[in-house]
């Protein structure tokens, strides 16, 4: 009778941990309640832009993480990904296909780059999400708790960050040194994000010449400022690049995983 | 009189010869600004992209339908009412100005930003309404995530706003038959005669 | 037959004109006050270059100048790649600074007016490019960089998008002044059409962050027909005053400091981009030699109220401009970007120091000796 009784708390531990496991999974996407905020690159002048509820992944995608992807997908191995959809460094902090190794920046904990925007998307889908889209990630980023001081901190710090980004040793993905008031870690000061449409055209007369910074108003608001530079960066990137500054994280529009997105 | 009738008839056949070899010329001089992709290199090829495309004849496609053909690339949504209109007459302008034989071997594909409102059947309604159902034409639409990935392969930017309008770039695109972005012509009603050079060109080929 | 000749003669006239006219048609430049105009537009690409970063046959480092050897205008390949090095700014004081060439300021480009310059540019921000070491292929500067290399420069990585501004070409800056991606290069042609120094440096925004970081040097385009002075120079130096906005940051280093850069207020103002180095290897000249120096303010946005004491400037071309000649200035004024052309005889043996008159700024550094040797 005993030995039934052990068997069946046994059973049901382990019933139990892989149900905390999944919820765990799921735990690690973010609700982002949706609102809307001052762009330095609105739709329209003056008008905020508004941004539907939507989920992001708590995390930076991990060299683990990626680890699995390029397991199941092996064309998206560092020696067999297609030269359209990424240039010669690609994975180059990787010892091999299948081995990270061990490089200052190829820990499983931190996280992916070196991979080119097309390399992020293929990863979304097949998570069976999507990348970002530049606003929703914007607006992610800048919920910080509406503190403006804060704001102006995370600016300054923002701004030193990219004068000295240390990209050959970046902290774990855990490790969020600016904490959202939304509950996603490391949106700042670990890596830049690809995003949907990472270079969007621009509207009308806005240009990003170099009278750029004070014409989008960011002389004043050291968090405009440090975004405007971070809009630069991003919007002269090349699709097919694969450097140390880029990583990325995915963002669901619902909880329905089994949703999956036809190709 | 004679003197003259073969003084004119000599300068109309010289200016001509100079026409052909302008644009000859033309053409060597410009090669070296297409996108640099060379057309032996079909790791470059578009037709590995495996995005499904329907058409405004309810048919599924993808790019790698068109291998052996050349494909003029265009892309625009059907509630464009400035720029669109224009954009899809450049492609009229470039596809009409080809030779009957570069005809018989060139496709256009204009691709949908708006999968939301460009059903098949309201691209269908827009290629009549265009009078561009034409069995080399085709207007289609795709997953929202194949049309960003079109996109970025070619250069254009697009973005949807709240009004579900669409800002988005402008150009031409031509693929080769192997499947290698060949030339771009990025722009509003820019002048296509180098456009059509280049697809006689390389149908020659 | 004479008639059969005289058509054939005609016809091969009009032939030969036509197509001339035709062939004109399609090149892009044209010339005003024989000054030329209309380049093809700049090219954006991938290459596989892991040569020199510097290439260039009369390309320098500061206060160094390669004298022009050729009569009339050449048609120069010059390259200077966008990469990050971490220098020596004043004794014990480092940052990884972002450059041309991995030096602050950038190499000493020297050209005459009307020369062509074709220019290639590759963003290597994301790779380790040593300098330091001397390589075939490269220009003058190279040598100079790996023989002298006081700055103590270790090449360092942090992947930026950059673009390269020569304020001494007349362009569409949209096309030529574009920004490109780490790893993409750029190639474009442009023409000296004045003469002076000018500034070159990176235009991507935020401007004031990517020059005070270090991307800025000069070109000096020598007049076609020269200084009315030449025969009378007996030295030519370069020297560029620019400003260092850093704080502490990470471990040994220092870094930028944006709101010492937003409020104008540089950690460190110098000469030829240390603190030092004008004290350490002095420019010299004999008692009574006559000294070119070929002054440029890069800012990114102080002024500098150049003089040497004990000496009198003889000449002073503002902007390097023949025709811009002033006599007898104890100090020149000098705007951000802008530049002087300056002469001055050494009266006696002894110690010329140069100095920006703002004297906040020469506290900060803003000074540089001449020895006067007998």
């Amino acid at each position: 009778m005993k030995k039934y009784i052990s068997l069946c708390m046994v059973i049901g531990t382990m019933f139990f941990l892989s149900l905390c496991s999944s919820v765990q999974a799921q735990k690690n996407m973010v609700e982002i309640t949706g609102g809307s905020y001052s762009s330095i690159l609105p739709d329209t002048k003056g008008e905020p832009v508004s941004v539907s509820p939507f989920y992001l992944d708590k995390y930076l995608v991990s060299n683990g993480d990626y680890l699995k992807f390029v397991e199941e997908n092996p064309e998206w191995r560092k020696s067999l990904v297609s030269p359209l959809y990424a240039d010669k460094d690609y994975l180059s902090h990787w010892k091999s296909d299948l081995n990270p190794g061990d490089g200052t920046n190829a820990r499983l904990d931190q996280p992916i780059t070196h991979v080119s925007w097309f390399a992020a998307s293929a990863y979304a889908r097949w998570s069976v999400g999507r990348l970002a889209t530049l606003h929703e990630w914007e607006y992610a980023a800048q919920l910080l708790n509406g503190n403006k001081n804060g704001r102006q901190l995370i600016g300054n710090k923002l701004i030193g960050w990219f004068s000295a980004v240390e990209t050959k040793n970046p902290s774990s993905v855990t490790e969020a040194k600016i904490k959202n008031s939304a509950g996603v870690e490391g949106l700042h000061g670990i890596v830049l994000e690809w995003v949907q449409d990472f270079n969007p055209p621009l509207a009308d007369n806005q240009t990003l010449d170099c009278g750029t910074v004070g014409r989008l108003g960011s002389g004043t608001d050291t968090y405009d400022y440090a975004a405007t530079i971070r809009y630069v960066i991003r919007m002269n990137m090349d699709a097919k690049n694969c450097t140390s500054l880029f990583g990325f994280r995915v963002a669901y529009s619902d909880m329905n995983s089994h949703k999956k997105e036809n190709l | 009189m004679t003197i003259l009738k073969t003084i004119i008839v000599t300068l109309v056949i010289t200016v001509c010869a100079n026409l052909v070899y302008a644009q000859h010329s033309n053409h060597n001089h410009h090669e070296s600004e297409d996108l640099g992709l060379q057309k032996n290199h079909s790791p470059l090829s578009l037709h590995q992209i495996d995005t499904e495309l329907t058409s405004h004849r309810k048919e599924s496609l993808k790019l790698s339908s068109f291998t052996g053909e050349t494909v003029i690339v265009v892309m625009f949504y059907g509630s464009c009412t400035n720029v669109c209109p224009i954009l899809i007459k450049d492609a009229w302008r470039l596809y009409s100005g080809l030779t009957k034989s570069a005809k018989k071997n060139t496709s256009v594909l204009a691709v949908s930003f708006d999968p939301e409102n460009d059903t098949p059947e309201v691209l269908h309604n827009y290629a009549e309404y265009e009078q561009l159902n034409l069995p080399d034409w085709h207007f289609v639409t795709a997953s929202e995530s194949g049309i960003r990935l079109l996109a970025t392969v070619l250069g254009v930017q697009y973005k949807k706003r709240a009004s579900g309008m669409y800002d988005h770039s402008n150009a031409l695109t031509i693929i080769d038959d192997e499947g290698n972005i060949s030339k771009q012509l990025e722009g509003l009603n820019k002048p296509v005669d180098e456009m059509v050079t280049h697809i006689e060109h390389i149908s020659h080929q | 037959m004479n008639i059969v000749k005289k058509n054939f003669m005609l016809v091969l006239i009009l032939s030969i004109t036509s197509s001339l006219s035709i062939l004109n048609a399609q090149s892009e430049s044209y010339t005003i006050d024989g000054m030329t105009f209309g380049m093809s537009e700049a090219k954006v690409f991938q290459e596989d270059y892991n040569g020199p970063p510097v290439v260039g046959e009369y390309i320098t480092m500061a206060p160094e100048l390669k004298p022009l050897d050729y009569k009339g205008n050449k048609h120069h390949n010059i390259r200077l790649d966008a990469m990050v090095q971490e220098i020596e700014i004043a004794e014990g004081e480092r940052y990884r600074a972002w450059t041309f060439g991995g030096v602050v300021p950038g190499p000493v480009v020297h050209i005459r007016e009307g020369d062509t310059v074709s220019f290639t540019m590759k963003n290597r921000s994301n790779e380790e490019v040593v300098i330091t070491e001397p390589i075939n292929g490269g220009a003058p500067f190279m040598q100079q960089a790996s023989r002298n290399n006081f700055r103590d420069a270790k090449p360092a990585v942090m992947p930026m998008p950059h673009s390269m501004d020569f304020h001494a070409g007349t362009v569409d800056a949209g096309d030529k002044w574009r920004t490109i991606a780490p790893g993409q290069s750029i190639k474009f042609d442009w023409v000296a059409n004045y003469p002076g120094t000018y500034i070159y440096h990176c235009g991507t925004p935020s401007v004031l962050m990517h020059t005070a970081m270090g991307q800025h040097g000069v070109v000096v385009v020598d007049p076609k027909d020269g200084y009315e002075t030449d025969d009378q120079v007996d030295k030519e130096y370069v020297v560029v005053q620019s400003e260092y906005y850093l704080k502490e940051g990470v471990g040994e280093l220092l870094q930028y400091d944006f709101e010492a850069a937003v409020n104008r207020n540089p950690s460190h103002v110098v000469f030829n981009g240390h603190q030092t180095i004008l004290h350490d290897q002095p420019l010299t000249a004999k008692k009574g030699e006559r000294v070119r120096l070929h002054f440029s303010n890069n800012g990114p946005s102080g002024t500098s109220s150049f003089h040497i004491i004990g000496a009198i400037f003889d000449r002073v071309f503002l902007e390097g401009h023949p025709f811009n000649e002033m006599r007898g200035m104890q100090t020149v004024l000098l705007g951000a970007s802008q530049s002087a052309t300056i002469e001055f005889i050494v009266p006696e043996a002894g110690h010329y120091t140069l100095v920006d008159h703002e004297f906040a700024d020469a506290e900060k550094g803003a000074t540089g000796t001449l020895l006067g040797v007998k």
